[in-house]
């Protein structure tokens, strides 16, 4: 007998929710209860880069058993890639930080492999946002239109504060200009999509909750965080959007087990025979 | 022979493969969990099959509609002048399929 789907699919809702909650207190936890500031980011250094391997290795699962064929297919390829090169990415600063101990250099290498990733992950995220937020956002709607004006006006603010800090008398402080401000600037176009399926959740048992959207959400509130801070310099020496990268890399995590588990069909499960 | 439901059923599997195979067989397990078949040659409503896959995958019910209602105006360019664009897309789908099938049974 066929369980109720809504039922079924609300129950494994909820299971996920709390898994997800239960794995970032648990990583955010060695973090937070490790002792002094220097164990903090130490551990923050060490953590990143294991949650960033736990979803893109779930990432390339999704791939091998999806292919790149179809919709879905090219969107989570991409996510796929783009979670590679971040991968990359925070191998590289924790490599800097821990295994050579220098404060990272900027700009570094890493920030070659960030700044690459937004292209696969804009790409994933406009295409998914463009089916789940469908039919809920006409071009003049009152949420596309706050969304786009704040990120626009946070954007605008946190790029006129690198700007007033920033060295252009030489290459190289124009160079560290355009790639800080690169970061923000690339936020605020792919936050568009992400705020814009979040605000339209809630619709079909199996995409009702958008994971992947949400965890993009977290990694920009990390960026701006981290951006704020290295700009203001109010935050102490804790790195505090650890905490936030690693909830992003964990709900995209669990997005992409949803994805795997529910959106996939598998041949094992019961068979439904014609008898229309 | 009643044309609208065959015609229906394979336009919307049409829609299902863009998608990619694996998410379809996904969605079309679902629907058949429902009692919807989309390779039955009988009893396939636009509404009803329109509820469950708008209650499976939400928005993307709407999207598929909105294109499947594009195809049909292609396909039955002369029928598609005599409906009212304000009408919603079940609405204008349903006349596209009446009218296409009452020129079958001509």
């Amino acid at each position: 007998m066929i369980q109720t789907p809504v039922v079924t699919m609300k129950r494994a809702q909820r299971n996920m929710i709390i898994a997800l909650v239960a794995a970032t207190l648990a990583v955010n936890s060695i973090i937070l209860l490790s002792g002094d500031v220097e164990s903090k980011n130490y551990y923050g250094n060490v953590l990143r880069p294991v949650v960033a391997a736990v979803a893109t290795g779930i990432a390339i699962l999704v791939v091998y058993r999806q292919k790149t064929g179809g919709f879905f297919g090219r969107s989570y390829a991409a996510i796929a890639a783009g979670l590679g090169l971040w991968l990359i990415a925070e191998v590289l600063w924790g490599y800097y930080s821990i295994g050579l101990g220098i404060e990272v250099p900027f700009p570094s290498l890493a920030d070659a492999f960030w700044l690459a990733g937004y292209g696969p992950f804009g790409y994933a995220l406009f295409m998914l946002a463009k089916v789940y937020s469908y039919g809920k956002h006409k071009k003049n709607s009152t949420t596309m239109i706050i969304t786009i004006i704040s990120v626009v006006i946070f954007a605008s603010w946190y790029i006129a504060q690198l700007l007033s800090a920033a060295d252009l008398s030489s290459p190289e402080g124009v160079t560290g200009f355009a790639i800080s401000a690169a970061y923000p600037t690339l936020d605020a176009i792919v936050i568009i999509p992400s705020l814009l399926a979040v605000t339209s959740a809630g619709r079909g048992y199996l995409t009702s909750v958008p994971w992947i959207f949400v965890s993009w959400i977290f990694f920009v509130v990390a960026d701006a965080i981290f951006g704020f801070t290295a700009v203001t310099s109010i935050a102490g020496e804790v790195s505090i959007w650890n905490l936030f990268y690693n909830a992003g890399y964990l709900t995209m995590a669990v997005g992409l087990i949803w994805h795997y588990r529910f959106m996939l069909f598998d041949a094992k499960r019961k068979t439904i025979t014609s008898s229309a | 022979m009643n044309q609208k439901p065959v015609i229906l059923g394979r336009l919307i599997s049409e829609e299902l493969q863009t998608l990619g195979e694996p998410v379809m067989k996904t969605i079309e397990w679902h629907l058949k969990a429902h009692g919807v078949f989309l390779d039955a040659d009988n009893s396939l409503d636009v509404r009803q099959t329109f509820g469950y896959l708008e209650q499976i995958v939400g928005g993307i019910a709407h999207m598929m509609m909105d294109e499947i209602y594009e195809i049909l105006v292609q396909r039955y360019s002369h029928a598609a002048l005599q409906i009212n664009p304000d009408d919603h897309v079940l609405s204008r789908i349903e006349q596209l399929l009446a009218a296409n099938s009452a020129g079958e049974a001509q």
